[in-house]
């Protein structure tokens, strides 16, 4: 189990790293839903069954999804877009990797153990989180007329 | 189940995302490196709710955001690109089209 976890978490990296450095938009977002699809099973690893199934759901589907459609309305052959100030971003991400590594190989602990039902979890989002996901609801509701009023056309 | 290995891939996926969002001039792809960072703090969340469930909640929370951020940034997107036919977000310099 361990060891398989592991292979997942390095899968998890690599396509993470063949989105950024892919030049074909399709590749880097096939890559993008298989890192999900990782992650996934990194949390059903640890008893977090319906965030798992939520995972696979919401970003490997829907989001996924969206990417490609997106990326087939405003493709343009011959013309790939390149990354910009490599070394730089290297030395600042190298940098900052290095700050928060160095504290956090020394923790131990274990996780998992308690089990994400998905009862549980509701009753969860119903008595404490009770006013984060009401507003999480009003959130959607705004991003939904936001998209629709951004996306239309004027002409209408 | 050491926290290790958890900790490592979402350190990395911070990072890649990180670094995808600095270098890359294409506005999916920067897209695309914020779910990355997002999923990176969604795993710390789930991995390290151990007493109770209020970390898993609070991820579930996380992902409805994302979907949200997700969807009103490819609709800027697709406007960007019907507007000026060039999505480099370098050539994208002026507030007022």
């Amino acid at each position: 189990m361990q060891s398989l976890m592991l292979i997942i978490s390095f899968l998890v990296l690599i396509s993470a790293l063949m989105v950024i450095l892919s030049e074909d938009m399709v590749h880097s977002a096939l890559f993008l839903i298989f890192s999900f699809g990782g992650v996934g099973a990194l949390f059903l690893s640890v008893g977090a069954q319906f965030l798992g199934a939520i995972q696979i759901l919401i970003y490997t589907g829907a989001v996924g999804v969206m990417m490609l459609l997106m990326i087939y309305f405003t493709s343009k052959e011959g013309k790939s877009i390149k990354r910009e100030g490599k070394y730089s971003g290297i030395v600042l991400v190298g940098l900052l990797g290095f700050l928060i590594l160095y504290p956090s190989i020394s923790i131990t602990r274990e996780v998992g153990g308690t089990k994400g039902l998905t009862q549980n979890i509701g009753r969860l989002l119903f008595s404490d989180l009770l006013i984060p996901f009401e507003v999480i609801s009003i959130v959607l509701l705004s991003a939904i007329i936001g998209a629709t009023y951004i996306i239309r056309r004027e002409d209408h | 189940m050491i926290a290790f290995h958890f900790l490592i891939t979402s350190i990395g996926l911070v990072l890649i995302g990180l670094y995808g969002v600095i270098t890359l001039r294409h506005p999916i792809k920067i897209l695309m490196s914020i779910e990355l960072i997002l999923n990176a703090a969604n795993i710390n969340l789930v991995a390290f709710s151990t007493e109770n469930l209020i970390g898993q909640g609070f991820a579930s929370l996380v992902i409805a955001i994302s979907a949200a951020e997700v969807c009103v940034g490819l609709a800027i997107v697709y406007n960007l690109y019907r507007l000026k036919k060039d999505i480099d977000v370098m050539e994208v310099n002026a507030l007022k089209w």
